[in-house]
């Protein structure tokens, strides 16, 4: 096999088993979803439709170019065409579509490859321009390692300040159990997404009365708790129910407040 | 230099520029990566401390932005590198932009072009199909261009939207970067002005947020710098090459295909580009076998793009038309002194803009119109048998007539728009005048300096140019858009996604619309459907016969009450503004956020409504 025709049998190896791993969808772990279907859909397309059109007329960083740019040219206008098959744009269709490209163009670069024009470049030259990428000595490998770790580090302490924000997260909400019969059941809902207080009292009331009370709940940080009330066809009491919830250390003051109308 | 026509063989071509790379390594460039990071982690810090609103956020952010910026820019002046550390200095110049977008929101689109493209995405996603109708933004599913790819990677990994978008953005950033500097390389045979021109594209103001969203026009723009490589290698390949011309020609055809679906501005800016690059094929003779290519390009530029328009996309007439014809208005009003200019740093909030903020937005904008002329005088002399270089020229004339459209209050965000791509034009010209500074001029040395402090400067402008709140990320804001996509909200959305099911005709105010037409998957109504629930009822004295009419005749079915928007409607009033929501017999407030709350007003409307999307009006 020639030098050349090798990256095509590993780009058509690949791109089977992508196809593989995007038809067998969520039974495979994320991260092997990830390392398949990534390529298949942001490099491969246009990997083989680059060396198909132009062999190796340009340079690798202009192939590359080229490679992502084809891909991006693929799945826009691809999806028009699979907007008209009855599968639809789904993982199927999307992962036979890229792969049918792929493994066509493989093959399309691989007669062109046995056929070459005069003065197009070989492997010798492919050999010079990539000579550099072998070069990198093994400070410049740590450089890049740190500067790949600073990023994560940056990504994660950006994240991690995102995910507590200054506001405190607490949702109260209120829905009637439509399937119930009569007024039915009411279900009362306490979501903590973030914050850090997690005792409450919950009561329910219908005007002056009280329709039922929790009076200690813990509901600990991003859990939600849900109590139901079931009515009667004339509750006692007048108005909308209405169902307070109170935090445990400011037990006078309402903190949040929803209300249901008992009228059909 | 002297002057260049671009006659060689294509392989040849490549040959030349590969054998240029001989010898060429990675330089300065992992070091200069590393130094970089190191920037991004300080920015990450002050972002976080900004969350916390602590004080030492905003000079903290600073220096790791010009820490994170400014050492690739001083590489690109210095020269000398190879292909591959020039590429690589670029990409850390511009992936390192990106990525302070990244970080100012790294767990959701918090921008509200990204929420209206969350939902195409999602609308393609869930049903498999194009064109399901957008109640957030009526026109973007008829661009699917960014969904698609963002929807093969979703579908393909499993990633979440937000990630999949994140990466498509990034992706197309990266051939952006790579396929402008492949373009001006091939047109000037020079790396030096390749990368300048890069860089100098970079500086603009367009390219720190507004072309790193999650938006149409993002994706659109690396695939144009593919188009216009392609269409320079087959004007520049003899015509025996028959293969490689039509290769090039193909792709170059495909590419504006793809762009015409993806993004209309970018689209009609192609075609108009490619028009006039063919109109500059006719000044000269030499140029003539160009002109075919060209010609057949710019017609099916023309023809996709007004195709599509009226044929597909009509509704794209009346979105782009009103801005565009509004800003061509107030600009008129200002040339004739009819209308006063925009405020330029005008106080937010009450808050007086700071001097230095303000001077170097001024400095960064005006040190560019400083470079043009020197930068028009040497193309002229260099490149003037150059048809893309004249080409190029021609268009970054359009660049100080932007600046006048800018100082129009609606001209703001047109003349933004246009800069991303008048910028192209604008870094080759002043690339070819500091490039002959540089290597001509009696001190490099100095001018080398000089272009440093010239390019930090406008990168340091672009930014403070920003209102403040898109510099630091914080809690909810009142005076920016992007402050109200908010955890509050979204975590609302999800709830009503959650519990209330789809596709319910959601109303309110303007900001939660959005958030809940993405993250809520509900069929949300305001002022594109010519609804406007904040004014007609939220802001009346009492909630009457008058406005319960209004909302059954548009046939809500919930309606989001968001009481820091509403304390804002009249900050003259005492806080909290009166909730009047709570005097509606007939509404149930289901959901209570401390903010937010949703009602749920199924009640108004007599048995049988349809309170389902789409609504038509």
């Amino acid at each position: 096999m020639s030098p050349n025709a090798r990256p095509l049998l590993i780009v058509s190896v690949f791109t089977a088993l992508a196809v593989g791993v995007a038809l067998a969808g969520e039974a495979l772990p994320a991260v092997v979803r990830w390392v398949f279907g990534l390529p298949l859909a942001l490099v491969l397309p246009g990997y083989a439709l680059t060396l198909a059109l132009f062999g190796r007329a340009f340079v690798p960083s202009a192939r590359l170019m080229l490679s992502i740019g084809l891909s991006f040219i693929v799945t826009v206008l691809g999806a028009f065409v699979l907007n008209f098959t009855p599968a639809g744009i789904r993982a199927e269709s999307w992962a036979v579509l890229l792969g049918s490209i792929t493994l066509v163009g493989c093959l399309l670069a691989y007669i062109r490859q046995s056929n070459p024009s005069p003065g197009e470049p070989g492997a010798e030259v492919e050999e010079i321009v990539t000579a550099p990428l072998r070069r990198l000595s093994s400070s410049q490998m740590v450089l890049f390692g740190v500067a790949g770790l600073a990023v994560a580090v940056a990504v994660l302490v950006a994240s991690i300040g995102a995910q507590y924000p200054q506001t405190e997260l607490v949702n109260m909400w209120i829905k009637r159990d439509e399937a119930a019969n009569d007024l039915g059941r009411v279900s009362i809902g306490v979501d903590n997404v973030n914050s850090l207080t997690v005792s409450y009292r919950v009561r329910v009331q219908r005007g002056t009365f009280v329709v039922r009370e929790w009076p200690a709940l813990d509901v600990a940080t991003g859990t939600t708790w849900i109590g139901t009330v079931e009515l009667t066809a004339n509750p006692p009491g007048a108005g909308p129910l209405e169902a307070l919830l109170y935090q445990a250390d400011n037990p006078q003051q309402v903190f949040r407040r929803v209300t249901l109308s008992l009228a059909q | 230099m002297s002057q260049l026509v671009i006659t060689a063989p294509a392989h040849s071509r490549a040959h030349t520029a590969t054998a240029q790379a001989i010898g060429g390594g990675w330089g300065w460039l992992p070091a200069l990566s590393a130094v970089s990071a190191l920037g991004l982690v300080i920015v990450a810090a002050a972002f976080t401390a900004a969350r916390a609103e602590l004080s030492w956020a905003l000079p903290v952010f600073w220096i790791g932005y010009l820490v994170l910026l400014v050492p690739p820019v001083a590489r690109i002046a210095i020269g000398t590198a190879s292909r591959a550390e020039a590429l690589g200095t670029l990409l850390v110049f511009g992936l390192g932009m990106y990525l302070v977008k990244v970080l100012y929101s790294p767990l959701w689109f918090s921008m509200g072009d990204e929420t209206q493209h969350w939902r195409t995405t999602y609308d393609i996603l869930q049903s498999g199909q194009l064109f399901v109708r957008n109640p957030i933004l009526h026109v973007s599913p008829f661009y699917p261009g960014l969904e698609n790819p963002t929807s093969a990677i979703i579908s393909l990994t499993g990633l979440s939207i937000f990630h999949g978008g994140t990466l498509v953005v990034g992706v197309a950033r990266v051939v952006l970067v790579m396929g402008l500097y492949h373009l001006f390389e091939l047109a000037t045979r020079s790396r030096r002005i390749a990368s300048i021109a890069t860089l100098v594209y970079m500086l603009g103001p367009q390219f720190v947020i507004f072309d790193a969203q999650f938006a149409y026009g993002s994706l659109a723009l690396g695939i144009t710098a593919v188009v216009l490589f392609c269409l320079l290698e087959n004007t520049a390949t003899p015509r025996m090459q028959s293969t490689h011309l039509v290769a090039t020609l193909g792709v170059a055809c495909f590419g504006i295909l793809a762009i015409t679906v993806t993004h209309h501005i970018s689209s009609y800016v192609l075609a108009g580009f490619l028009g006039l690059w063919t109109a500059v094929s006719y000044i000269r003779r030499d140029w003539k076998e160009q002109r075919a290519a060209l010609g057949w390009c710019t017609l099916i530029a023309v023809i996709a793009g007004v195709g599509w328009l009226a044929l597909i996309a009509t509704i794209t007439i009346p979105y782009l038309g009103l801005p565009i014809f509004g800003a061509v208005e107030k600009t008129i009003g200002l040339i004739t002194g009819n209308r006063p200019p925009r405020q330029m740093f005008a106080p937010v909030a009450g808050k007086v803009v700071p001097l230095w903020i303000r001077l170097s937005g001024f400095a960064s904008g005006g040190f560019v119109l400083l470079a043009l002329p020197w930068g028009w005088w040497q193309t002229i002399r260099k490149y003037n048998r150059n048809a893309l270089a004249m080409a190029l020229l021609a268009f970054s004339i359009a660049h100080p007539a932007i600046q006048v459209i800018r100082l129009t209050p609606d001209g703001l965000a047109t003349g933004g728009r246009a800069l991303s791509y008048v910028f192209w034009a604008v870094g080759f010209v002043v690339a070819v005048g500091f490039a002959h500074l540089f290597e001509n001029g009696r001190w490099p040395k100095l001018w080398k300096t000089v272009f440093t402090v010239w390019a930090s400067t406008i990168v340091f402008g672009s930014m403070a140019a920003l209102i403040s709140v898109w510099r630091l990320p914080g809690g909810f804001d009142a005076d920016s858009y992007t402050r109200f996509i908010q955890a509050e909200g979204i975590s609302a959305a999800q709830w009503a996604r959650a519990h209330l099911g789809s596709n319910n005709i959601v109303g309110g105010d303007e900001a939660n619309v959005v958030v809940f037409g993405a993250y809520g998957d509900q069929y949300t109504i305001g002022p594109q459907d010519d609804v406007y629930i904040q004014q007609g009822v939220f802001n009346a004295p009492v909630v009457g016969e008058d406005q319960l009419y209004y909302l059954r005749s548009v046939r809500v079915a919930y309606l989001t009450y968001d009481q820091r928007l509403q304390d804002l409607q009249f900050p003259d009033r005492p806080k909290p503004a009166p909730n009047m929501m709570e005097t509606v017999p007939l509404a149930d407030r289901i959901f209570d956020s401390g903010n937010i709350s949703i009602y749920d007003v199924r009640r108004l409307h007599a048995a049988g409504t349809n309170m389902k999307g789409p609504y038509v009006p």
